[in-house]
């Protein structure tokens, strides 16, 4: 317990330590282009939090008199900003209702696949060895299978269950993470004050944990946001398909297909979802290829 | 010297014109659009419309439909029963298969044995429940053996296809079909189309279209721009919203009737005052005036179009009365309503999951909260044959119905007490039933038919949604009628260029 | 390379594509097979509790788990990938009749992407920090940033619906091939420029290139000659491993978008109708495709660097 509560304690002070220096990073960082996407995510994850509630109208309410509504256009029961779909329901409002599951669903793959990839990656790097050839064997068998496709037959046979759905999604990006982790972890395990901690005795778990994890944190933090993205676009996808979220829950890949049966006379039901994702994973990126060029490593 | 000049000169003439004809271009053959792709052109197996564009047009039976959708005599000249389990078939002469073979009471026996065999596999079983199976009488004479009396054999005698004995046995029937019709197989290029050309032997008027295609394409999207473009001279079942984005489109009422079944079995759904409620709280005007933009009308509260036996003319569809709907609720001891679960299958029934969706809204409006459960098919199919009275049984379902028998006995297994589909079970329906099975006479039995509906008007067993139109889009050069059921018969197409 | 090396590394390399397909295979008959009924799921829909045992033990499914995936290892390897429930055909026909359609389309794509992506780096990286590289950079990262099916249905109701210039979807003429291609081109070539711009800008600032253009060669001969030909093994190795992203799912969307009768979407019609033979045949021939294509790059890639360095 001592031991654990010593490696916290390092892990904090080590995240104030000069090498990356959060404030002046954050001074660096937030210039006012970049304040725009924050702005944006924060907007977003508001919606997502609140789960609809601040929308302009219940997503769920119906009014087939006024199905089809194009963008800027009222309606008995107002304006719709973006239009209404094939039930007279409020597209704005089920995009902002739709973020919660979409935004839920990705971080939690995301987590997931770090934490996988992170683990992975520490234990190949420190041990080396018969250990590294496994992990990298194993990424390198996975990024040479067609994972998207085999993630559509997991779900196909398991069914299309938001469950399922963040079994499969880690396993696309842990690789990633994997790589990453194990190049700094092979390049700190060699670094001056990671050798003082093994001589003054401290254990694997404490110099991986304490030591090396905390400098590889800001790289690690920008490629989670990179790979955000990619969760977000393969869940999207997924459930465009008709092997992820099935309907009642909404997200805004199946706000996509639902309405992609109208494309022809009412196009914003299904592109409109799509600008929304597209801004997200965009301001991720954004946010990310700053936070790395600041952070000093390359993105 | 003067004839053979004169001779040899008309042959010339001749000649050229032949010659003339081969290079005058020759018209490019009709395209018919359809959304999947057959999984066997063998019209036995079969019952979806895709495959029947195609095989429909292969095979005949011994009756058809006519223009009002009676029976007519097709391959069978005449036809009657000559006691109450055996049907006695006058068939016509000099009639060929396609590959030569002749057709003839001991072809036509081996059809109809073929498909009641229990080792067939066939979609269609269904339609011929209570045939036992037929033998030949002479050459051209057929009798048809029922089990018990079976007063819808000439019906299903219209589905019952015939095939060639010899032919029929090899296992490569499905890709290489066979049959008597106006048109034969020319090839199945997978995935993409599937080519027929006119049976130049046929033995009835030959038909003025010599080729069509039917090819498959599965987005509504590409089927819509390729009417458009002039690639496809048919598409059928179009959205709503894209019938007038095609040059031509008819639409008209099918046999097509869409319903939430209830099942009576559950506790809130054992009172009838409880299903009539849920029947009152639908906006069926507004359904067909909205999501269905005008194709469908409320169907007259029965499965049953004028047209058909047993239908029930004073029967009018429900009223939109939610004020009513909630009056009845309370009287039945629900005045806060209570909670169901209404199952629809994914992508089968156009606009099904609006449909599903509409519906939900309006209960909700009575106080009847409603959660969507969506299917895919074969589970769908699968949950409607669990008994009422099991616990993972449905509440309500949501489907379509047809009938293309034109006779109120298709509906015979969702109402009874036994009936495989049923979740239902009134003593009296099941007397009407019964009686009406007995009779091979029509008119009794239509008054039998039209009885039973106005039972079911006092117990529903389901939400009477609409009586579905099929909207058909259509080239410029294309003339051609629907008919009354949906056969789609390139024979009676004209193409004008 | 000497020949003795070369060949050992491909054999490794063929050792390890194998086990990879191996692992494919295993992990779809695991799926397959283990999760789920496939007796209850491949039996027609009214059979009986009898029916659907007498199918289990026809099917070999009571047979301990090392026996079945041995069967259906060895039915494999004869090229007998099952029947089709749903076309009543072997699936492996199913899955060969579709794939022309999806290389056709992704061999397209890949060629558009390459050489945008490639042009396009190659100016920008030489041009740091202008207008065109601002510019190109940033819709780059947008490209990458939006779902691809999403970016294809907006190509259709841009030049499909509201123009009218080009088909909807399907596979009807060549003018098909136009939207879905550019589709693919459009994402695919984003990242390859990405890499592409970044390597030329490292080339641009080794010392050869600087004491070049100090030299006062016209710049041209040095972008082409030189930064070309040290940028090749990027851009050729970038190219391979978008071909490999392709037909590895990304393409698949796009096929669906488009109804591109293809891999893609015979996997979602498959999908929808449980029909298993299809599904895991299409996945491990896409599968074998993959690690084919793999192989390849990564050869390039050794053969093309040690030339360089040979150079």
């Amino acid at each position: 317990m001592g031991k654990w509560s010593d490696g916290v304690f390092e892990c904090w002070n080590n995240a104030f330590k000069p090498q990356y220096s959060i404030i002046p990073s954050l001074q660096r960082f937030l210039s006012w282009s970049l304040l725009i996407w924050v702005v944006y995510l924060l907007t977003i994850t508001l919606f997502a939090l609140t789960g609809g509630d601040l929308a302009p109208y219940d997503p769920t309410a119906q009014q087939v008199l006024a199905r089809l509504l194009p963008p800027f256009s009222s309606s008995s029961r107002g304006f719709h900003w973006l239009g209404t779909d094939q039930l007279g329901r409020d597209l704005l409002s089920n995009m902002l209702a739709g973020a919660r599951l979409t935004l839920f669903i990705g971080l939690v793959s995301n987590v997931i696949g770090m934490a996988i990839g992170v683990s992975l990656g520490m234990l190949a790097g420190y041990y080396g060895g018969a250990v590294d050839r496994f992990v990298m064997r194993l990424s390198e068998a996975q990024t040479a299978m067609p994972m998207f496709l085999v993630a559509i037959f997991f779900l196909t046979v398991l069914g299309p269950k938001v469950l399922n759905v963040v079994i499969i999604l880690p396993t696309l990006i842990w690789p990633a993470f994997a790589r990453l982790v194990r190049a700094e972890t092979l390049r700190l395990r060699s670094a001056l004050f990671v050798e003082a901690a093994v001589a003054t005795g401290a254990t694997d778990w404490t110099v991986l944990w304490s030591n090396i994890l905390p400098n590889m944190a800001p790289r690690i933090a920008v490629l989670a946001v990179i790979e955000l993205g990619h969760v977000m676009l393969a869940e999207a996808g997924l459930s465009f398909l008709g092997v992820g979220v099935q309907p009642p829950s909404t997200t805004w890949g199946l706000l996509i297909a639902r309405g992609r049966a109208y494309l022809a006379v009412a196009w914003w039901l299904a592109i409109m979802p799509g600008i929304m994702l597209g801004l997200t994973v965009l301001a991720l990126n954004m946010l990310s290829r700053r936070f790395a060029a600041t952070s000093g490593s390359a993105a | 010297m003067r004839t053979s000049l004169l001779k040899n000169l008309a042959l010339f003439i001749a000649s050229a014109f032949c010659f003339l004809g081969a290079v005058a271009k020759p018209s490019r053959p009709v395209v018919i659009a359809v959304s999947t792709e057959p999984s066997t052109l063998d019209g036995q197996a079969v019952i979806d419309r895709n495959s029947r564009v195609a095989s429909g047009n292969i095979f005949e039976s011994l009756l058809d439909r006519g223009a009002n959708g009676q029976v007519i005599p097709w391959l069978a000249e005449s036809y009657k029963a000559i006691n109450d389990t055996t049907w006695r078939f006058n068939l016509k002469k000099n009639v060929k298969f396609h590959n030569g073979e002749p057709f003839n009471a001991e072809a036509a026996a081996f059809s109809v044995n073929r498909i009641v065999d229990k080792e067939y596999k066939t979609q269609r079983a269904s339609y011929i429940e209570n045939i036992k199976g037929a033998k030949a009488v002479d050459e051209n004479t057929l009798d048809v053996m029922t089990d018990g009396t079976n007063a819808v054999l000439p019906v299903q005698m219209t589905q019952l296809v015939m095939v060639p004995p010899k032919a029929a046995k090899e296992k490569s029937f499905g890709v290489t079909p066979i049959g008597t019709g106006p048109y034969k197989f020319v090839r199945w290029e997978r995935g993409r189309e599937i080519v027929l050309s006119v049976n130049e032997n046929y033995w009835r008027e030959k038909p003025s279209i010599k080729e069509f295609a039917v090819r498959v394409i599965p987005d509504p999207q590409t089927q819509i721009s390729a009417l458009q473009a002039g690639e496809v001279d048919l598409v059928l079942d179009l959205l709503p919203e894209q019938a007038k984005l095609a040059p031509k489109f008819i639409s008209v009422p099918a046999t097509e009737f869409s319903y939430i079944q209830f099942n009576a079995h559950k506790k809130e759904l054992a009172d009838p005052r409880v299903r009539i409620a849920l029947n009152l709280a639908v906006d069926k005007v507004t359904l067909a005036k909205t999501i269905y933009q005008g194709h469908g009308r409320p169907m007259d509260a029965q499965h049953l179009d004028k047209a058909m036996l047993g239908y029930n003319a004073k029967i009018k569809p429900y009223a939109y009365d939610p004020k009513r709907a909630r009056e009845l609720l309370k009287e039945a001891g629900y005045p806060d309503g209570f909670e169901l679960v209404l199952h629809a299958p994914i992508g089968r029934y156009l606009k099904g999951e609006e449909t599903s969706e509409f519906v939900a809204a309006q209960l909700k409006e009575v106080g009847v909260k409603v959660k969507i459960q969506l299917h895919e098919w074969n589970a769908y199919r699968k949950l409607g044959r669990i008994p009422g009275k099991e616990a993972n049984a449905f509440d309500l379902k949501y489907g379509w119905n047809s009938n293309e028998w034109f006779d109120a006995s298709r509906i015979v297994s969702h109402i009874t007490c036994d009936g495989t589909s049923s979740k239902l079970c009134e003593k009296k329906i099941d007397e009407l039933m019964d009686k009406a099975i007995q009779t091979l006479d029509q008119k009794a039995r239509d008054q039998l038919y039209q009885e039973v509906w106005a039972t079911l008007n006092k117990s529903p067993h389901a939400i009477y949604l609409l009586q579905q139109n099929l909207i058909y889009g259509l080239a410029k050069r294309l003339d051609w009628r629907p008919r009354l059921d949906d056969e789609v018969r390139v024979a009676a197409m004209r193409a004008s260029q | 390379m000497n020949h003795s090396s070369l060949s050992a590394f491909l054999l490794a390399r063929l050792r390890d594509g194998l086990l990879v397909l191996l692992l494919i295979t295993l992990v779809i008959f695991v799926l397959g097979h283990m999760i789920g009924d496939p007796a209850a799921l491949m039996a027609p829909v009214d059979a009986s509790e009898q029916e659907i045992a007498r199918l289990r033990r026809q099917l070999g499914l009571d047979r301990p788990f090392t026996e079945q995936f041995a069967t259906y290892f060895g039915s494999l390897l004869r090229g007998d990938f099952g029947q089709s429930l749903w076309q009543d055909r072997p699936a492996l026909t199913v899955v060969l009749e579709a794939l022309p359609a999806t290389v056709l389309l992704t061999l397209v794509g890949l060629v558009f992407a390459g050489l945008g992506g490639s042009l396009l780096g190659v100016l920008a990286g030489a041009r740091p920090e202008s207008a065109l590289d601002r510019c190109a950079n940033f819709l780059s990262i947008t490209a990458l940033s939006v779902p691809n099916f999403w970016l294809g249905l907006l190509l259709i109701v841009i030049f499909a619906v509201q123009l009218g210039a080009l088909p909807t979807s399907g596979f009807t003429s060549w003018q098909s091939l136009i939207l879905p291609a550019s589709a693919l081109a459009i994402i695919h070539g984003a990242r390859v420029f990405q890499l592409v711009r970044s390597a030329t800008f490292e080339e641009m600032t080794k010392p050869y290139a600087l004491v070049a253009r100090s030299k006062g060669l016209p710049e041209r001969l040095i972008l082409w000659k030189h930064i070309l030909r040290n940028t090749a093994v990027t851009m050729l190795t970038t190219i391979g491993w978008e071909y490999v992203r392709m037909m590895g799912g990304a393409a698949f969307a796009i096929e669906v978008v488009f109804a591109w009768p293809g891999i893609g979407q015979l996997m979602i019609h498959a999908a929808s109708r449980q029909d298993f033979p299809v599904l895991q045949a299409a996945v491990i021939i896409a599968g074998a495709f993959v690690i084919v294509t793999n192989g390849i790059v990564d050869l390039l890639y050794r053969y093309l660097d040690s030339r360089i360095r040979a150079a």
